[in-house]
């Protein structure tokens, strides 16, 4: 949206809607956080028993970004229907990382972090290449989150890019920062609810007032395209965004955090059903996507489509639920992100690799200080103003999905090999980006997913390991 | 669900689509499926030792 | 070689659409209510946390 242009939510209304949330997620935030013991376990972790609706609402709410609620119309509107499956089925990460949640809770109980595994399992080589791929997408990632706040917010309701970057990334910081896990797995409940409700009320509006059949036919007429189950386009980008997902999820410790946090017994469960709730969230969203279409609405951004459609059909009070929604998805994953990559500094670098000596106490002091350490970089690298923010994340692609054979290898074949897995994710990665360079940016997560997988399967057979899987019951 | 004529399209692109598509499919398939493997596996020996 | 050649496309028709829109937005409905019916049973027995 040109800075010129006038905001959808007057700028009284977005501070005071600001103010409430803030102070909302802040006091819960701080109240969840003394509950539990205090130790480092308890603040990384959440004590390890969170039932099954907190873990499929963490999980749910982590995976719905800022771009989930932007990007996705964005697709519907110009990729249409394939736009819409394509970027639905990133959901297949949170559901096949389901049965691997299971097995790692069962070989690693006393386990804090997804660098744990593959230190243990391929050894301190592995994990640097590990770390490497894990360092870039997770600043990347943070990056994104924290520019879309600046650019949505400003787009929303005319705040300054810096201030609104600022408040978003500081209200995520301070509930994070004093609750820790607990903090932040409370608070994605209530941000999961609220998005996934207001979503739907847009969504049953819309379709209220512009009928199905009615869309149909106006985009049979117009835009036969985005109704095109062969389109080229459509074909290009369907299974990069289910591998690249499988490569988010399978390798961040996002998602190992809440494998470790979730009671045993419910973690499976957790994880096929947030991949379910999730993947309605694009497709809703996409579905407004192609409402605005059909009725040619004016757009002085394509990204703005979610809210320039509610904006419409509800006035100021659809841009309000535009924008709490949007506050939330931006929070919910900030706050997923601070922790869980905090847990990861201070649990694999300073404790593991710098002071095997720290007590429990300093483990903990290192990770509030990672949150902040964190924080202050990602609002500096982001503090320069992109707008081409979101094919910043594509590149992370080819290395994120050249993860996914060697870490679900290494959890069922004994004989997955060390050398192999090194191999896979470097060898995966290069093809990768070769492929992001040469053919497409959309095609680069398949690329390095396939050469990873050839890798670690010819390794293993060729040259197979004995894995004795007790050796990853380490001991807190 | 009916056809229709659309617009052109080079042969390239549409091979090169076709191709990453079915390559795609390939790749997430194997993974799905060693994966569901594994899975069962391990269940399968878990049970038996507990049994 | 970049010789144009006529795409055929397969377009969904008025029904399925309609099923694929409508079975979405049911699906995010029927995820608010079972994460909340989950949290009921949890909260009822001490079991949320």
């Amino acid at each position: 949206m040109p800075d010129s242009a006038a905001p959808f939510l007057q700028p009284g209304v977005a501070w005071a809607l600001v103010v409430v949330f803030a102070v909302l997620w802040i006091a819960l935030g701080i109240a969840w956080g003394r509950r539990g013991k205090g130790d480092a376990d308890d603040y990384m972790l959440a004590g390890r028993n969170i039932g099954l609706a907190l873990s499929t609402a963490t999980l749910m709410a982590s995976w719905v970004t800022g771009n989930t609620t932007l990007l996705a119309p964005e697709f519907g509107y110009k990729t249409g229907l394939w736009g819409m499956f394509s970027y639905a089925l990133a959901g297949l990460g949170l559901i096949l990382f389901a049965p691997l949640a299971l097995r790692i809770k069962q070989l690693m109980p006393f386990g804090r972090t997804s660098g744990d595994f593959i230190r243990l399992r391929y050894g301190r080589p592995a994990w640097c290449v590990f770390m490497v791929i894990t360092a870039v997408y997770t600043l990347g990632f943070l990056m994104t989150q924290a520019m879309g706040a600046g650019l949505l917010l400003q787009a929303l309701s005319g705040f300054d890019y810096h201030v609104g970057m600022v408040v978003v990334l500081g209200v995520a910081t301070l509930y994070t920062l004093f609750g820790g896990m607990r903090a932040v797995i409370g608070t994605d409940f209530i941000q999961s609810l609220l998005i996934m409700v207001l979503l739907a009320v847009v969504a049953v509006l819309a379709f209220r007032q512009f009928p199905m059949p009615e869309v149909h036919a106006a985009l049979s007429l117009e835009h036969p395209d985005r109704l095109d189950l062969l389109l080229p386009a459509g074909l290009l980008i369907a299974w990069n965004s289910a591998l690249f997902s499988m490569g988010e999820v399978f390798h961040n410790n996002i998602w190992w955090s809440r494998v470790f946090a979730s009671r045993r017994s419910v973690v499976m469960t957790s994880f096929v059903l947030g991949g379910l709730a999730w993947m309605s969230v694009p497709m809703v969203t996409g579905s407004i996507g192609l409402v605005a279409l059909a009725r040619n609405l004016e757009l002085d951004q394509i990204n703005m489509v979610f809210p320039v459609m509610a904006a419409d059909l509800l006035g100021a009070g659809g841009a309000a639920l535009v924008f709490v929604v949007v506050f939330a998805s931006l929070t919910s994953t900030l706050d997923s992100l601070l922790a869980s990559t905090a847990d990861l500094l201070a649990e694999d670098v300073y404790f593991k690799l710098l002071r095997p000596q720290a007590t429990d106490l300093q483990l903990k002091q290192a990770a509030r200080l990672m949150v902040l350490g964190l924080a202050v970089v990602t609002l500096a690298l982001s503090w320069p103003r992109l707008d081409s923010l979101a094919s910043v994340l594509f590149f992370t692609g080819a290395l994120v999905a050249s993860t996914v054979w060697p870490v679900a290898c290494g959890l069922y074949w004994r004989m997955a090999n060390r050398r192999a897995a090194i191999i896979a994710m470097l060898s995966g990665s290069a093809v990768g980006l070769t492929a992001y360079g040469l053919i497409a940016p959309y095609c680069a997560a398949v690329f390095s997913a396939a050469v990873s997988a050839l890798v670690m399967v010819v390794g293993s057979q060729c040259w197979p390991e004995r894995f004795d899987f007790a050796l990853l019951k380490e001991e807190a | 669900m009916h056809s229709a004529v659309m617009a052109t399209c080079s042969v390239d692109e549409l091979l090169w689509s076709r191709l990453i598509f079915a390559l795609g499919a390939v790749v997430t398939l194997a993974t799905v499926v060693m994966i569901v493997r594994g899975h069962l596996y391990w269940q399968h020996r878990d049970s038996r030792h507990a049994g | 070689m970049n010789v144009a050649v006529p795409m055929v496309a397969t377009l969904i028709d008025s029904t399925w659409f309609t099923i694929v829109l409508a079975g979405s937005q049911l699906a995010l409905v029927m995820s608010v209510v079972v994460l909340l019916a989950i949290w009921w049973v949890e909260w009822r027995h001490g079991r949320v946390w």
